[in-house]
């Protein structure tokens, strides 16, 4: 079976199935490297109305690109990259980064944490849970957070620590640190990169959802897969979780605005053409693309105190309607990123630039960068789903593919706008979810059926195909009971 | 009425995860002004909004600098002063050209929809075609 697609340049390109779940298409024109699209025909982008294989295409014309320009289960239109793309570039050969490869939200990521409680515990608490989250969790578009700067001191600390800070503050415990990814903390953060009107928007804005498809949700573990590596993860069947959705906020956004329009004004004295010009690109190792990654890993350690500041304010509003506060962090970890990893290519080592935009790092066991006890299984990978459908643990697996990356999410099918046409109004959804048991809270009912569940891709399917590709393996299943829509 | 045989006017044009705003105007300041309304109103309804303050952007570049520094700037301005414009005009002042906003609180707004996070410079347009309107394209991430 082939997939007929538009490829770089407007030349014409097929994917051709290799496998059960793998979609390979040949290299043609200025591609550099072969694409390659882990899917089931169910999963397969509609090519009428979703460019993603096109662009899939374009990336792989990347200077210093290897093996392959990747596609994960969950890839849909972007720009630039797909959404669900990953491709990495050989750092001492003349590779490049691009921030169209990491997207404007800059670790945009997902963190879960456990609770000590089970289903039957909370069910006579859930709606004022919800009520006190919904009232303490800021979200929606501009200025608003849990944790008010005090000086743009205080934000570099920020852009320099991490999550490390709010922790130092007390806002949280050193064991959340382990359980981030780089202990919560890139140390090559550079906030010097960081421009004052990215200060400026960002200032606000810590510790709060923002909006779209960002999202609080109370979950259930309502199937275990593998217990020995859930009880390892500290999961349970019947558990009360909570899953956290969102990013850097203005001040990452700003960042990538910034850097790809330095980076455009480069790219003609360095020799360097893209097919899309939101592909723009420098090589890591150029003035130009160390700047942007000490700007981008400062944006990535606002993201993890972003999601530490919420974390505490969850635990908040747990302790008092519920009456305990113990929820641990079970991991975060970042969706939108590039990062320097050292991978096997062709049968040696080699330093890679890693973009994952849309895609999940996901080491397997034995990684030196998993803390103690996760060594041992493996990374926990977060596959949020839609409201009202399920979300997903999995565990990074060996050998692994596309540089050990996995999808990170169900991934969108259909536009808002589509969504809200077909959709039947943010009442009767809201009041849908409630008789499935999903009490919803949004600031705006208006804005909600762009999430509906409908709009996303089976997320059970694309946890099917992330295991049958041997990306990741399922440890247990979440499905949600409250939802914070952002 | 056909959106062909208005002289100005503007859309927004499905994309699976982001907005595509569409816009056409008799000249190139036109075209801008009706961009910037485009992107207003994927993000709230100001119909009954009354603005608070007046200020006047200097933008500079290319024309595609231009459409991309205008709407920037609004996206800039929610994000760090939660404000929105309800009213634009965009006029041509020498080489530059001034962007007048009329800002609002943006809380004293209906929300429509998702925060704009950034301007894509994929398939990324403005043009004047050869009946001499100005069109342009742009798709914001949200």
């Amino acid at each position: 079976m082939m997939v007929p697609t538009i490829g770089a340049n407007g030349s014409e390109v097929t994917f051709t199935r290799t496998s059960e779940v793998c979609w390979r298409m040949e290299p043609r024109g200025d591609m550099r490297v072969p694409g390659i699209l882990f899917a089931s025909e169910r999963l397969l982008p509609d090519v009428q109305g979703d460019r993603s294989l096109e662009q899939v295409a374009n990336v792989a014309t990347l200077p210093g690109i290897v093996t392959a320009s990747y596609a994960m289960p969950d890839v849909h239109w972007g720009y630039g990259f797909p959404i669900g793309g990953v491709a990495a570039t050989d750092v001492d050969r003349g590779g490049v980064v691009s921030p169209g490869g990491v997207g404007f939200d800059i670790s945009c990521g997902v963190r879960l944490l456990g609770s000590p409680f089970d289903r039957s515990d909370l069910a006579a608490h859930l709606g004022t849970l919800m009520d006190e989250l919904g009232r303490s969790i800021p979200c929606g578009t501009g200025r608003g957070g849990v944790w008010r700067v005090g000086q743009r001191d205080e934000l570099t600390r920020i852009l320099v620590d991490g999550a490390e800070y709010p922790v130092e503050l007390g806002y949280g415990e050193p064991r959340d640190l382990d359980r981030c990814e780089d202990g919560g903390r890139l140390t090559s953060a550079d906030p010097d990169q960081v421009s004052d009107r990215a200060l400026e928007r960002g200032i606000g804005q810590v510790g709060s959802l923002g909006s779209g498809n960002h999202f609080l949700e109370v979950q259930v573990v309502d199937e275990v897969v593998d217990e020995a590596c859930a009880a390892v993860f500290g999961l349970h069947l019947g558990q009360v979780c909570v899953m956290i959705h969102c990013g850097s906020r203005g001040l990452g956004h700003q960042v990538c605005t910034d850097h790809v329009r330095r980076m455009q004004a480069s790219m003609d004295a360095l020799g360097i053409e893209v097919p899309d010009p939101q592909l723009a690109c420098v090589p890591v190792r150029s003035d130009e693309g160390r700047d942007y990654l000490g700007a981008l890993a400062a944006s990535a350690n606002f993201a993890r105190a972003n999601r530490q500041w919420l974390t505490e304010a969850t635990r908040d509003a747990f302790g008092q309607v519920a009456g305990r506060r113990d929820l641990p962090l079970i991991y975060d970890v970042s969706h939108n990123l590039a990062k320097v990893e050292t991978h096997q290519v062709d049968g040696r080592q080699a330093h890679l630039c890693v973009h994952r935009k849309g895609a999940t790092r996901a080491f397997a066991a034995g990684s030196s960068e998993l803390p103690d006890d996760l060594r041992a299984v493996g990374q926990p990978v977060l596959v949020p789903g839609s409201m009202g459908t399920a979300s997903y643990v999995l565990v990074g697996t060996s050998p692994g593919d596309a540089f050990a990356s996995c999808a990170h999410g169900a991934g969108r099918t259909m536009s808002r706008h589509e969504a809200k046409r077909r959709g039947r109004g943010g009442r009767p959804l809201r009041d849908q979810l409630r008789g499935q048991g999903i009490e919803v809270r949004a600031r705006s009912l208006r804005e909600l059926p762009e999430e509906a569940p409908e709009a996303y891709k089976d997320v059970d399917e694309v946890v099917r195909v992330c295991e049958l590709a041997g990306l990741a393996r399922p440890v247990v299943r979440l499905r949600p009971v409250g939802v914070v829509k952002g | 009425m056909s959106v062909e045989i208005e002289r100005c006017g503007h859309r927004v044009v499905d994309h699976t995860a982001d907005e595509i705003v569409t816009a056409w105007g008799p000249t190139r300041e036109a075209c801008l002004e009706q961009a910037a309304l485009g992107l207003i109103d994927s993000v709230a309804d100001v119909r009954d909004v009354g603005w608070c303050h007046h200020v006047e952007v200097v933008l500079r570049g290319t024309d595609t600098e231009l459409l991309v520094g205008l709407l920037d700037e609004i996206i800039f301005r929610l994000d760090a002063d939660d404000e929105i414009p309800v009213r634009v005009r965009i006029r041509r002042h020498g080489r530059e050209v001034v962007a007048g906003l009329w800002m609002a609180d943006r809380r004293a707004a209906v929300m429509a929809g998702a925060a704009p996070k950034g301007v894509s410079y994929s398939g990324l347009m403005i043009e004047e075609d050869p009946s001499g309107l100005w069109r342009c394209q742009v798709t914001v991430d949200v």
